[in-house]
């Protein structure tokens, strides 16, 4: 069985079923490099709960505080064409929030968004201590709202962006009690693209009627800004992590003399698995041994 | 060294220059003081008629904020609130909290009212007619005239609704729409009633908003078009529209639009205005505030916020004797015009 330094420095952070399922694959013997590796997709589900912040000046002047809610979807895999120094990343986070004035009961604001990030990340492998990194391109797909029910012609404020930025990813294997533990931190800044914002005073009516002049702007820093980060520990008890994290979500932009700014803490529980793909004929039959590139 | 050197300084200058923004922001306390500097702050930055109604809004801060104290309750914050804002003169501007809501009454209270729905049920109609989404419909009794009473735009009734109404009346020489007493609603549903008085798209209405904090940051006004619906009933005979002085908000949308009608005439009162669609914000203390955001120009481009009325001739008012008496003279004259045009 031959496998790639790269992919035996990762191997003892994978469940023990990868390595079955590979080797039933490799044919003793065989070269390496003769046949594309196999590329496991690396999937995690999360759940989070925690604190909401939000301020958006089209509906109301001040902060909002409550609490918010997630549902995390994320997906990695070594990019097909150069396996061994990229991957690609797709992040979909649902979130629904609730938030209210600091000292009052009341002008409850609902928030929710559908948020859609990709990425390739280049591979730097594996540095002296142990670290891993990665970091690349991203592009960010974000649409949501936000609703005021006490609001009467402005109830709600919509949200949509697409913008491109950087994204990195950095780990490290380590080893607590006995139990591998694979800790993480993926953050995201957002820098560049549009995004949809309404004039100071106008109506979405006006909106309806036709009037779409200036609803997109440009989203450069100096207009909006937006970071969030994924901070991580999956610890191996099997052939599926359990992941443990804190995810932090800042938004801040301005348009039209109007401001929205928005930052949720959550702390998110879920699963960390590999999947993987054989074609029987083909991988099975073939007789070559197959090396694994790991998407990070 | 050098990479972590420009890796710092770039997101140093990231920070500094996106920063927290806080445009449209206020940053007041939960006092009474900042509860009344917020109030004062929304309406100076975001209400649309400042200068329209001549309002000097730095005075009124001058006249009204040292009746705010420490010491204040917040039963009286909220009235000195209220009559800071009635100095508007708008119907449309509202403070909520959790006594009750401020309303500027100063635009109808002090009018004829113009209007009693039993003298039209009972006495014209005499019992026979038809409740439809809020709309009251029938015939004059020994006229043959239709008449059509919207009470509210708060929903807008169906096209099928329509449909059934206008078949219904179809035989009518003339339509009475009436729509004395109807406070507002959407403007869509307006719009949907409207639209079955035309023949061809026709220029609504146009809209505008404010585009900055200054009193007179406004966008360009936009045209509204109003196009009749294919397939349905449409209603080109002679109309008479009924208006008194509580035809509000989108009821004055409505009847601002239909005055420019050539098959219309406009009969009653001047309506109330009400033609700023509100926006609502917040204070720091939760009281919610409603206030005119977005001025309403008629089909001709000017503003309906004082109301529209009708022309000399048929501007008419009556008090509550007449009605005692089973009378509505703003009917009478609309049955007169529709079933003796000539004269």
């Amino acid at each position: 069985m031959h496998l790639s330094a790269s992919a035996k420095g990762f191997m003892m952070m994978r469940p023990a079923s990868l390595l079955a399922c590979a080797a039933m694959i490799c044919a003793p013997g065989a070269s390496a490099g003769e046949q594309e590796p196999l590329r496991p997709v690396t999937v995690s589900y999360m759940a989070g709960g925690g604190t909401a912040h939000v301020t958006d000046a089209y509906l109301a002047p001040f902060s909002t505080t409550g609490w918010g809610t997630a549902f995390i979807y994320e997906r990695s895999q070594a990019l097909k064409s150069r396996p061994d120094t990229w991957s690609r990343l797709l992040s979909v986070e649902l979130s629904l929030s609730r938030t209210h004035r600091n000292n009052t009961s009341n002008g409850t604001m609902w928030g929710a968004a559908v948020d859609v990030e990709a990425a390739a990340l280049r591979r730097f492998g594996q540095l002296p201590c142990g670290l891993r990194l990665a970091v690349g391109p991203s592009a960010e797909l974000l649409a949501g709202a936000y609703y005021r029910p006490s609001n009467s012609n402005n109830p709600a404020a919509a949200r949509a962006a697409l913008t491109v930025g950087v994204t990195g990813r950095a780990a490290l294997g380590v080893n607590l009690f006995g139990l591998p533990v694979d800790l993480s931190y993926r953050p995201s800044l957002q820098l560049l693209g549009a995004f949809f914002a309404p004039s100071y005073g106008q109506l979405y009516y006006e909106i309806y009627e036709g009037d779409s002049d200036n609803l997109c702007r440009f989203a450069w820093p100096g207009k909006r800004l937006s970071y969030s980060h994924l901070l991580a520990a999956d610890l191996c008890f099997g052939a599926t992590q359990l992941r443990l994290g804190y995810s932090l979500r800042l938004l801040t932009q301005e348009a039209s003399h109007l401001s929205v700014n928005a930052a949720t803490h959550l702390f998110v529980i879920g699963i960390t698995t590999d999947f993987m793909t054989l074609n029987r004929r083909r991988d099975a039959d073939s007789g070559i041994a197959r090396r694994i590139a790991y998407s990070f | 060294m050098n990479i972590t050197r420009r890796l710092i300084a770039a997101c140093t200058t990231l920070t500094a220059l996106a920063g927290c923004h806080n445009a449209g922001i206020i940053d007041e306390p939960d006092t009474a003081e900042g509860n009344f500097r917020a109030l004062w702050e929304i309406i100076d930055t975001r209400y649309c008629f400042l200068d329209k109604q001549g309002v000097d809004w730095d005075s009124v801060y001058t006249v009204y904020a040292p009746r705010v104290g420490s010491s204040i309750s917040s039963y009286q914050l909220f009235r000195v609130c209220s009559e800071m804002l009635n100095t508007l003169r708008d119907g449309h501007v509202n403070l909520s909290s959790p006594f009750g809501a401020s309303y500027y009454r100063g635009w109808w209270d002090g009018y004829p009212a113009n209007y009693d729905s039993r003298v039209v049920t009972l006495g014209y109609l005499r019992g026979d007619y038809q409740q439809m989404g809020g709309i009251t419909y029938g015939t004059i009794q020994g006229t043959g005239v239709g008449y059509m009473h919207i009470s509210s735009f708060e929903s807008a009734p169906g096209e099928g609704n329509l449909d059934f109404i206008l078949n219904q009346l179809s035989l009518s020489p003339g339509l009475v729409v009436d729509v004395r007493d109807n406070g507002g609603g959407m403007l869509t549903a307006a719009q949907t009633i409207a639209e079955r008085f035309i023949s061809e798209p026709v220029t609504g209405a146009y809209l505008c908003h404010k585009t900055g904090p200054g009193h007179n940051d406004f966008s360009e006004p936009r045209a509204v078009t109003f196009t009749p619906p294919a397939g349905h009933i449409l209603w080109s005979k002679p109309v008479i529209l009924l208006t008194n002085r509580s035809t509000f908000s989108a009821a004055n949308y409505f009847a601002a639009f239909m005055r420019t009608l050539p098959n219309v005439t406009q009969v009653g009162a001047t309506t109330g205005g009400g033609g700023g669609m509100p926006f609502s914000s917040s204070l720091p203390n939760g009281w919610t505030v409603r206030f005119s955001a977005c001025p309403i120009l008629d089909p001709r481009g000017e503003l309906v916020e004082d109301g529209v009325s009708p022309a000399p001739d048929n501007e008419i008012n009556f008090d509550l004797s007449e009605s005692a008496r089973g009378c509505d003279p703003i009917l009478d004259r609309a049955l007169d015009l529709l079933l003796h045009p000539a004269e």
